[in-house]
Parts: C-alpha cells; sequence; structure tokens
C-alpha cells in the first residue's frame, strides 16, 4: 500500500481519531518507501538478528571446544539441572506472553497487550534471578570467570545472554510505557513486533544453551 | 474495499506482496497459530530432553552417549524451529528475512559443526592421560638403580615454584603434587627434552602437562623420569613462566 493509501485510509477515521493519525505519521514517515518491499526497521532487526546469532555461535563454539578440559569436580559438577530446567520453562512462558501481547494489540486489546507485556517482564527478571542463584552456587565453590576453562568460558556464554535478556526487559519497558503514552495502537504496532522478535531471539539462544551446557 | 483489495492481493500472491503491511497481518491473523499450542510442544519437547539425560548420566559411556547426542540435538532443532517458524512469524512473512536469517544460522552451522566434532571426542584430561599411560606407549627401560617411586612436593604461586629446583633418577616414577598457593589456577608442565636443547620451552609450549591445580588445590599427577640430564619445568598458564614460573629437575 502506497503512503497516499495509508493517508487516505487514516482520512477515513478523521475526527476522533485526528491524533492518533498525526503520531502514526510521525512515527511512520517513510512506510512505503522501500526498493525491498519491506519495512526497514523489520529487516534490520533481522539483519541484527542472524549477526547476533553468529556470535553466540562463536562463544558455544569456544564453550564446546573448552568442555573437555576441565575436570567436572572443578566446573560441570556445580550446576543445578534444577535452576536451569525451570529457568528454561520460565523463559519459554516469557516468549508465550510475547507473542500474544502482539496478538493482543492486532486484534486492539491495549490493556491485554499492557498486561502481557509487564507478565513478560517479569518472568524475565525471574529468569535473571535463577541465573544469579546459579553463579552465586559456582562462586561458592570457587568457580568463577578466571578460575579455569569451564569458568571463562561458561560465565563469557551465559554472562552476554544474561545481557541479552536484561537488554530486553529494558526494551520491554521502554513499549509499556510507549503504549501507556499512546504510541501503540491496532494499526501501528511495529514497535512491539520487533521488540518480540528481539526476544524470541533470546529464548531461542538460551534453548540451544540448554542442551549444550546442562543436557549433553 | 480497500482492505479487501489488499486482501485479495496477499492471497493471490502471499510472498512477494511490495510492502503492504495491512496485508502482512491480515495473513498472520488469518492463519491464527495456535501459540498456547506452540508452548505445550515446546514445554514437552524441554521435558522429554530432560528426561533422557536424567534416565542416561553424561558419563562417558560408550553406548549411551553415542545416541543421546544426537537425539538432544535434534529435539534442540525442533524446538528452535518451532521458535522461528511461530513466535518469530518467519513462517507466515516475507520470505526475505528467512534468507538473511538463513545465512546467519549458515554461518553459525559451521563452527557448531566443528565444535560438534570436538565434542564427540572429549578429549582426556591431560593428567590422567598420562598417568595412566597410553597401553602402547614406548616407556623408557627401568633403571634398576632407579630407586622406588618418589613423592615431589612443591607450591606454586604468583609467580614462582617453591623450591625451585627438584631432582629424581631415571628411570624413577615420579608423583608430582604441586600445592596451588596463589589467587589463579596454576599447572606443571614438562617438556620431553632437555634444557641444553631447550632452554625456555615455555616459548614454544612444548611440553606435556603433568598435573594442574586450581586455586587453593593441589593437582596431582605422575610420569617416568626420562634420561639423565636437566630438564626445565613450568606453568604454562600464559605469562606465567615468562614472569619466572618455571625451575629445573635434575635427572640422575
Ligand atoms: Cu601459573
Amino acid at each position: 500500500m502506497s503512503a497516499v493509501g495509508k493517508l487516505e485510509k487514516a482520512g477515513d477515521r478523521v475526527g476522533s481519531h485526528m491524533e492518533q493519525v498525526v503520531s502514526e505519521a510521525q512515527v511512520q514517515p517513510e512506510h512505503a518507501e522501500t526498493t525491498t518491499g519491506l519495512d526497514h526497521r523489520k529487516l534490520l532487526i533481522w539483519v541484527f538478528i542472524a549477526s547476533e546469532t553468529i556470535f553466540f555461535a562463536s562463544l558455544m563454539a569456544t564453550y564446546l571446544v573448552f568442555r573437555g578440559k576441565t575436570p567436572p569436580q572443578d566446573g560441570l559438577a556445580h550446576l543445578d539441572l534444577n535452576v536451569a530446567s525451570i529457568n528454561t520453562f520460565i523463559l519459554l512462558a516469557s516468549s508465550l506472553t510475547m507473542v500474544l501481547a502482539l496478538q493482543s494489540i492486532e486484534s486492539g486489546k491495549k490493556g491485554r497487550l499492557i498486561g502481557l507485556l509487564i507478565l513478560t517482564a517479569l518472568l524475565g527478571a525471574l529468569f535473571l534471578g535463577g541465573q544469579a542463584l546459579e553463579y552465586n552456587e559456582l562462586i561458592t565453590n570457587g568457580v568463577s570467570i578466571d578460575t579455569n576453562l569451564f569458568g571463562a568460558t561458561f560465565f563469557t556464554l551465559t554472562g552476554f545472554h544474561g545481557a541479552h535478556v536484561a537488554i530486553g526487559i529494558l526494551w520491554i519497558i521502554m513499549l509499556i510505557i510507549r503504549a501507556l503514552r499512546g504510541g501503540i495502537s491496532q494499526h501501528n504496532h511495529l514497535a512491539v513486533e520487533l521488540g518480540g522478535l528481539y526476544w524470541h531471539f533470546v529464548d531461542l539462544v538460551w534453548v540451544v544453551l540448554f542442551t549444550i551446557i546442562y543436557l549433553i | 474495499m480497500e482492505q479487501e483489495q489488499s486482501f485479495q492481493r496477499s492471497t493471490a500472491d502471499p510472498h512477494h506482496d511490495p510492502g503492504d503491511f495491512v496485508a502482512e497481518e491480515k495473513r498472520i491473523q488469518q492463519a491464527k497459530p495456535n501459540y498456547v499450542g506452540v508452548f505445550v510442544a515446546l514445554a514437552i519437547l524441554t521435558a522429554i530432553e530432560i528426561s533422557i539425560t536424567l534416565i542416561f548420566p553424561s558419563e562417558e559411556g560408550a553406548g549411551a552417549t553415542i545416541g543421546r547426542v544426537p537425539l538432544l540435538l535434534f529435539l534442540t532443532v525442533a524446538k528452535a524451529l518451532l521458535v522461528i517458524l511461530y513466535y518469530m512469524h518467519l513462517k507466515f512473512d516475507s520470505r526475505l528475512y528467512s534468507y538473511f536469517f538463513g545465512a546467519g544460522v549458515l554461518a553459525f552451522g559451521l563452527p557448531f559443526v566443528i565444535s560438534m566434532i570436538f565434542l564427540m571426542s572429549p578429549p582426556q584430561l591431560a593428567s590422567q592421560r598420562h598417568e595412566g599411560g597410553a597401553p602402547g606407549e614406548q616407556r623408557p627401560t627401568p633403571n634398576p638403580n632407579a630407586g622406588p617411586p618418589v613423592t615431589l612436593k612443591l607450591q606454586g604461586f604468583e609467580f614462582e615454584f617453591d623450591p625451585g629446583a627438584l631432582a629424581a633418577n631415571s628411570g624413577q616414577v615420579v608423583r608430582i603434587e604441586l600445592q596451588n598457593t596463589g589467587s589463579v589456577e596454576h599447572n606443571f608442565v614438562m617438556p620431553s627434552e632437555p634444557v641444553a636443547t631447550l632452554p625456555e620451552p615455555w616459548v614454544t609450549n612444548n611440553g606435556t602437562v603433568i598435573a594442574k591445580a586450581p586455586v587453593a588445590s593441589v593437582g596431582k599427577g605422575g610420569f617416568t623420569a626420562p634420561a639423565p640430564g636437566d630438564y626445565a619445568f613450568y606453568c604454562n598458564v600464559p605469562g606465567h613462566a615468562l614472569a619466572g614460573m618455571h625451575g629445573i629437575i635434575s635427572i640422575k
């Protein structure tokens, strides 16, 4: 649809929706000016995710290569599968609430969107709490980032993932603020979709991390 | 009117719709993915993964490990696909996004597969390998004057060994007990050539790790003393030997 078409359509809702139209025009000024037929911002997120994939792949490969070089009692044995499993379910649940949040705004339910976003952020915070427990357990057993190869690779890998979760929580908080201020509506919710893509990617990384660290 | 038009276009050519975001939304809403169902599937797959790990513990046992790792990886890929296709709705989106992501995954696959090769044949710990000795390994002919096995105790800290001079007889079984009294990991590495040939073996890190001692612990290992001569020993944690963490063991 062209920008003109978009404006025409918006024109149908002139009146009480005038304010919304203005804010849409501000948020999405170059809606259809694209050579790929895709929104630049969404394409950018996907390219970013692709590069993040490579980033985490190299950290995972490093972890795996050095995995057998530290005796289990100096590292792996202090990991708790229970904590990691609960964390896995927490993060999977947060992906569900995130995708339901997007679905809510697609059908115009803004209150539901905000509620689900808050739930997602809380689940993310819970995950970080579980990770803090795990780090505490390792450090009290004398395994930290400078102890041995396991410590160095494990803390680098899971630390970067945890940082991504933390950034995701901030992102969601910004979405909540924006939604409360009226910057997100049924026909202008790309921001939720982009935040969601990032959040699901962070979940995706954990799906792989969980297997290679705790299961194999 | 307008909406219906775009809807018709989207059904005619779902993947090459130029910039029609409304049509895209319609497509996703039309497909009505069962997100809760996807979550249940993810949870069940995770439960299966965890039970596999609990039933077949990760001890490097022969048969169990072989089938276990590919199965776990398969389940993980299945979970990843569920997240990508439904939660990240790549299944319903323009193919161009998939191409970008696919390129990333391809670049991901390469290092991952390489590291899996390492994983499938877990390298034995250097200290175990040395203590046990490979079955066909050539050993120096036992020296009748070697004497009984001897245990050499020493301390390692930043950046020194104490004592820095050790002695043993050629052919004697030597046990090393390295107590780490420092604040980072240290180890005991010995080259196979005497110090006359390799005055600073740590420059090329040419040596076998005999014992490694994490912080506040004792690293144990052993070897059979080689042909007579003065041999260097050192810590191969990067920088340590250069900072002075080396010594001499004289073999008579
Ligand atoms: Cu050292």
